[in-house]
């Protein structure tokens, strides 16, 4: 044996994966030769050290997450019981929530506190996409709409902005309420409700108006002069993150994602922006997690001296009651399309 | 469906297709450290990890069904979740890279002949030489010298044969000892000449 063959074997040898005679090959070449004993050593030495990685300890929150497979609703992870079937579940979703956004425009027409931009919104708004995508999944390779958590920059970049505004998906709501007293509130706690408001004294998780002990309002939209970096970007996200810790819920997602959005969108007016501009792009980073995610911070800043949004949104997925754990922060180009930096936690 | 009668999840997943859901959770919390350490030591870094985990499971449980017992369940579900692993790099390599916090240290040439790293820098300077190798033969180092399968397993799980699997861990490994051999016995080496 020469020396390229006998290098070729030290790896199965070490692991003693070769045969009999194989071993007295190489044993013999290794006596007379320094530079495959090196190798030898070399290899030796690498599976050394390579065996002193630890064993890594499942993070708690995502030990709890892969028990809410089970327990999640059948339609987000059993395989579909046929075309028919599946069409007529679609059928009946589209005309609940339908008929669910059609009262919610009613309630908030007479409430008086729809503007017009929004009452044209939610008329034309479509059928929540997520519905259709996961019926779709029958038979698709592992990579539907039904396996949740991917961040496809590609796909966010290629959405085009819509002009008019509209919410690609918007959730009527079913149970939704919103009182138009919500505003005037005062001292309101970020805190999880367990029940859904009902009256002004209720608390609210988060939404539009409700200030915590800090005075911090909820929702948040900010415009600095900050430059930040990597390092100050990850500051920034912790602390977003835990301000927010178990303030919103996957039910927040689904029931008030439409109106967490259009209060940031009328902050961003109110500070000089061009709110309705981004109200397609934060729709299109909400829409490519595929989970449960609410925009929850917007700042407009600075990323390595480059103009840009910072946008926090909070995920996650599971039952209703779950929160919403995971945080991700986005920084945008000023069009909110083009992602220059993400990192999540 | 012929169930392996040595393989020790056969109850729990006859359990699970008898339609006892509550089953899935025992699987998770007999498979959930290997395939978390797998997803760990394929990306890089804990936030994908944790999501790349995630996803493995839910795969699991819509395909958990089409289990047919003709392999020990952990074979055929750590062909599932290694298939996936290398689907979803293939994906996320369109998206910016995120590096855990704790950067991983290099040397210094100017420093001096010698530089005694920590164990922790070592340690992250192996998992950045594993993180470079091309996604099959990260594959076969995890699964042998971090995961403990033999030869033969690796090649069912894999699905490659024997020879395959033994001509990658070989060229990997030599791979790896030439980038960590600067930093043999946790010192650096990088300025002393043989």
């Amino acid at each position: 044996m020469n020396c390229k063959d006998v290098i070729e074997l030290l790896s199965a040898y070490v692991d003693g994966e070769i045969t009999g005679e194989e071993i007295q090959q190489v044993d013999s070449h290794l006596e007379g030769c320094p530079h495959c004993q090196s190798q030898l050593a070399a290899i030796k030495n690498l599976i050394s050290m390579v065996h002193e990685l630890d064993e890594l300890e499942v993070p708690a929150g995502v030990s709890r997450s892969l028990r809410q497979i089970a327990t999640d609703k059948p339609s987000t992870t059993m395989p579909a019981k046929g075309w028919l079937t599946n069409r007529l579940s679609y059928l009946v979703a589209t005309g609940a929530v339908a008929i669910a956004a059609l009262t919610l425009l009613l309630i908030q027409i007479n409430t008086g506190d729809l503007d017009k931009q929004e009452a044209l919104t939610a008329l034309t708004g479509k059928a929540p996409v997520q519905e259709l995508s996961k019926k779709q999944a029958i038979g698709s390779e592992e990579k539907s709409a039904e396996v949740t958590g991917q961040h496809d920059i590609d796909q966010s970049a290629k959405a085009a902005p819509d002009g008019t505004g509209a919410i690609p998906n918007t959730y009527g709501g079913d149970g939704y309420s919103y009182s138009r007293s919500d505003d005037s509130r005062s001292q309101l706690k970020l805190k999880r409700q367990e029940s859904p408001a009902e009256s002004d004294e209720l608390l609210l998780r988060g939404l539009p108006g409700s200030t915590n002990e800090a005075g911090e309002q909820w929702p948040m939209v900010q415009f600095s002069n900050k430059n930040y970096d990597k390092t100050s970007a990850e500051v920034l996200l912790g602390d977003i993150q835990e301000k927010t810790n178990g303030a919103y819920s996957v039910k927040d997602a689904k029931e008030n994602q439409a109106l967490i959005i259009s209060k940031m969108v009328k902050k961003i007016d109110a500070l000089g922006g061009r709110g309705d501009l981004m109200r397609s792009p934060v729709n299109g980073l909400i829409n490519q997690t595929k989970r449960s995610a609410l925009p929850v911070y917007m700042e407009k800043a600075k990323f390595d001296k480059q103009d840009c949004w910072l946008i926090i949104i909070r995920w996650g997925f599971g039952s209703d009651e779950n929160d919403l754990y995971k945080t991700s922060l986005y920084i945008t180009d000023l069009s909110g399309w083009s992602v220059i930096h993400y990192i999540s936690n | 469906m012929v169930i392996n009668k040595s393989d020790p999840d056969r109850p729990i997943i006859q359990s699970f297709l008898a339609g006892n859901t509550s089953s899935f959770n025992e699987l998770v919390g007999r498979h959930e450290r290997a395939i978390y350490n797998l997803a760990y030591r394929m990306v890089g870094n804990t936030n994908d990890a944790a999501d790349l985990t995630q996803e493995i499971f839910i795969h699991l449980h819509k395909k958990l069904g089409s289990f047919r017992g003709d392999s020990a369940f952990s074979t055929w579900f750590y062909r599932l979740a290694v298939n996936y692993s290398k689907d979803w790099l293939q994906k996320e390599a369109r998206r910016p890279k995120m590096v855990d916090i704790e950067e991983v240290a290099l040397p210094n040439s100017g420093t001096g002949p010698s530089q005694l790293y920590e164990r922790k820098e070592i340690k992250e300077l192996v998992q950045s030489a594993i993180l470079s190798l091309p996604e099959d033969q990260r594959i076969v180092v995890i699964l042998h010298d971090l995961q403990g399968y033999d030869y033969k397993e690796i090649a069912r799980v894999t699905g490659v044969p024997v020879g395959t699997v033994k001509s990658r861990l070989a060229r990997a490994r030599l791979k790896l000892a030439e980038k960590l051999a600067p930093y043999k016995d946790g010192a650096c080496h990088e300025n002393m000449k043989s």
